[in-house]
C-alpha cells in the first residue's frame, strides 16, 4: 500500500519586486510523479535546489501545490478540512534544531503536538512518556533544551513528532547541522522507528552516506526523479550521478575506479566492510 | 553582559515553590511587588525581609544564582541610591561641591535601593521556579476574562513563552556575532556614545536578519505540529490548585494585612 503519492505535481517559487511584478519564476517541482510505500525508509537525495525540501513541505501540507494531487492516506492535502489529519499523518522535522523547539522545557516540547490536537491530559503524559523512550531520552525530560547537544535536539524533534502517532515521518536534512556524532545518533534512531515501530521514513540529505541503508533512494534533479532504486542499483551509476552533481559514498566510488581499470571487483559495494570483503576475496 | 540576565532561566529542582501553581506564583510576586510600595517602615522591610528569605529558603535555589539578575541593574541601582542621597532635603552629613548629602536622603536611599533589589530578586524568584511555560499558562488563565473584550489572550501567552525561549539563543548569537565583527576590526569598546551606537549597527543588523529567519522556521514548524491557535488545545499539565495553593494564599494575604498594618 502507498502512504504517499504525488501526481503530477508542481510547485513554483515566483520572486516579486515592489510593485508586484514578476521578476523570476523558479520551477521547484514539474510534474513530479512519486508513490512511497507505507512501512519504508526512503531516501530522497540532490543537490540544492533540486527541489527536494519542497517535496518535504508539500508532503504535510505546508505548502499546497499549484497544480497536481498529493495524496497521504488517500487524503489530498489541498482540502483544508482534513489538514490537520494529514500533518498528524506525516510529521516533520526540521534542519534548524534550534528553530523547531517551542518549550523551554524537554517534555512541554514533546506535549506541544499532542495539545494541539486537543489529546485528553492523561494520554499526553502516556504519549510524551512512550515517545522520549522511544529516542531514548528519558533522562532529560525536565531538562531545558537549550543543554543539549545538537543530535539530542533532533531526537527530542523527531520525539515531538512521534508523540502525535504519525504514520509517516518526513526528515528534511535533520542532520545537516550536527556533527558526526549527533548525526549518527538521530540516523540510528530513525532506523529504530522505522524497524520497530513500522513508521514510513522519507529521509531527505545530500550526503550520500546516510543513503546507504535506505530500502530505497530517490534522486532528484530539476524537481522530477531523476533516478529511483535500491541503494545498490543507485549507487553503481556513478557517471550518472556525478553529472548530477552529486558525489557516490566513498567505498562505491573506490570499487567503481577499480572495475573501470580492470579488477574484477563484484557491482554494488556501498561500504567499507563490504569493499574489505570483496577485495580479500579477489586476494584468494 | 546580557548572560547575567536570570530572568527567564527556569532552575530545575523540586520544591514547594516549584510546585506552586503558576497563578498562586503571580498572586504572590504581585503582592511583594506591591507591599514593597506600601510600606514605609523600617519593620516593614524587615517583614519582608524575612519573607523574602523564607521563600529563597524554601525554593531551593541557590542565593548565588538569585543575586546573578543583580548585576544587570548595578548602574541603575548606583544612580537612584546617588540621587536620593544628594537630592533629598534634610539635615546635612556633609557637602561634595554643590552636592549635599543628607540623613533622609540617606534612609530613602537605603529603603530606594533594597526596594529595586527585592523587586528583582522577587521577580527572579518567579521566573526561577516556574517554567516559562508554566507561567504563560498561569498568566493565560488568570487573564481569561481579557477574552471578552477581544484581548488574544493565548496569542499573547504564546508569544511571551517563545520569546522567552529564544532569549539564550539570541544573546549566543548576538555573543557569535560580535566575535566574528571584531575578528573583521570592528571596535564596540571605544568612542562617543554616538560612535558606539553606530558600531552597533552591524551587529543588529545581522541579529535581525537572524531573528527573523528563526522566526519564519518556528512558525513552520509549529504549524507541521498541527498548531491552529488557542481553541480546541489541551494541556499536558492542565492548572488546578491543590491545597498547597491555598495555605499560601492564607499565607500571602496575611503578609499583606501585616504590611498594611505597619505601614508607616
Amino acid at each position: 500500500m502507498n502512504i504517499i503519492k504525488a501526481i503530477k505535481v508542481c510547485y513554483d517559487y515566483v520572486s516579486r519586486d515592489e510593485n508586484d511584478q514578476v521578476i523570476s519564476v523558479t520551477h521547484a517541482l514539474s510534474d513530479l510523479d512519486l508513490e512511497i510505500e507505507k512501512g519504508s525508509f526512503v531516501c530522497i537525495l540532490g543537490h540544492n535546489g533540486s527541489g527536494k525540501s519542497t517535496f518535504a513541505r508539500l508532503l504535510n501540507g505546508l505548502s499546497i501545490p499549484l497544480s497536481g494531487t498529493v495524496l497521504v492516506t488517500d487524503i489530498d492535502t489541498k482540502n483544508e478540512d482534513t489538514l490537520l489529519t494529514v500533518r498528524e499523518t506525516a510529521g516533520m522535522v526540521f534542519q534548524n534544531p534550534d528553530n523547531q523547539i517551542i518549550a523551554n522545557v524537554v517534555e512541554e516540547d514533546v506535549a506541544f503536538g499532542p495539545e494541539n490536537m486537543g489529546i485528553p491530559t492523561e494520554e499526553i503524559i502516556e504519549r510524551v512518556d512512550t515517545a522520549l523512550t522511544t529516542v531514548s531520552m528519558q533522562e532529560f525530560r525536565d531538562k531545558s533544551p537549550n543543554r543539549l547537544s545538537g543530535g539530542q535536539k533532533q531526537r527530542v524533534a523527531i520525539a515531538g513528532v512521534m508523540a502525535m502517532k504519525p504514520e509517516c515521518i518526513i526528515l528534511d536534512e535533520p542532520t545537516a547541522m550536527l556533527d558526526p556524532l549527533g548525526r549518527e545518533d538521530v540516523l540510528f534512531t530513525a532506523h529504530e522507528l522505522n524497524k520497530n515501530e513500522g513508521i514510513t521514513i522519507v529521509l531527505i540529505t545530500h550526503n550520500m552516506e546516510e543513503a546507504v541503508d535506505a530500502d530505497r533512494v530517490i534522486v532528484m534533479d530539476h524537481g522530477t526523479v531523476a533516478m529511483d532504486g535500491t541503494p545498490k542499483e543507485i549507487f553503481s551509476r556513478v557517471e550518472e550521478l556525478r553529472k548530477l552533481s552529486l558525489n557516490v559514498p566513498e567505498a562505491a566510488e573506490l570499487s567503481y575506479e577499480l572495475k573501470k581499470s580492470g579488477l574484477p571487483i563484484r557491482d554494488g559495494i556501498l561500504t567499507l566492510d563490504e569493499l574489505v570483503e570483496a577485495l580479500t576475496e579477489l586476494k584468494k | 553582559m546580557l548572560r547575567d540576565i536570570t530572568l527567564g532561566q527556569y532552575y530545575p529542582v523540586d520544591s514547594v515553590i516549584h510546585r506552586l501553581d503558576p497563578r498562586t506564583k503571580l498572586a504572590g510576586t504581585f503582592v511583594f511587588l506591591v507591599s514593597l510600595f506600601v510600606t514605609k517602615s523600617i519593620y516593614g522591610y524587615v517583614l519582608a525581609t524575612v519573607f523574602l528569605a523564607a521563600v529563597i529558603m524554601m525554593s531551593r535555589v541557590p542565593v548565588k544564582f538569585i543575586t546573578k539578575g543583580l548585576k544587570a541593574i548595578v548602574v541603575l541601582l548606583i544612580i537612584s541610591v546617588s540621587f536620593n542621597i544628594f537630592l533629598t532635603e534634610g539635615t546635612p552629613i556633609f557637602t561634595l561641591g554643590p552636592l549635599k548629602a543628607t540623613w533622609e536622603g540617606l534612609q530613602t536611599a537605603g529603603f530606594m535601593g533594597i526596594r529595586l533589589i527585592y523587586l528583582v530578586v522577587g521577580s527572579s524568584i518567579l521566573t526561577l521556579t516556574t517554567t516559562p511555560n508554566q507561567l504563560t499558562g498561569g498568566l493565560e488563565k488568570s487573564m481569561g476574562f481579557l477574552r471578552k473584550i477581544k484581548v488574544p489572550v493565548h496569542e499573547i501567552a504564546m508569544m511571551m513563552s517563545i520569546a522567552l525561549r529564544f532569549i539564550p539563543i539570541l544573546v549566543e548569537e548576538t555573543d557569535k556575532i560580535m566575535k566574528a565583527q571584531t575578528a573583521r576590526g570592528a571596535d564596540f569598546e571605544t568612542g562617543g556614545l554616538v560612535k558606539k551606537a553606530k558600531a552597533m549597527i552591524p551587529l543588529l543588523v545581522p541579529l535581525f536578519i537572524s531573528a527573523f529567519r528563526r522566526a519564519s522556521d518556528l512558525a513552520m514548524a509549529m504549524e507541521a505540529r498541527c498548531y491552529h491557535g488557542g481553541a480546541g488545545r489541551t494541556k499536558m499539565k492542565p492548572l488546578k490548585y491543590h491545597k498547597r495553593d491555598f495555605i499560601a494564599y492564607v499565607i500571602l494575604l496575611l503578609y499583606l494585612a501585616a504590611m498594611i498594618v505597619i505601614k508607616k
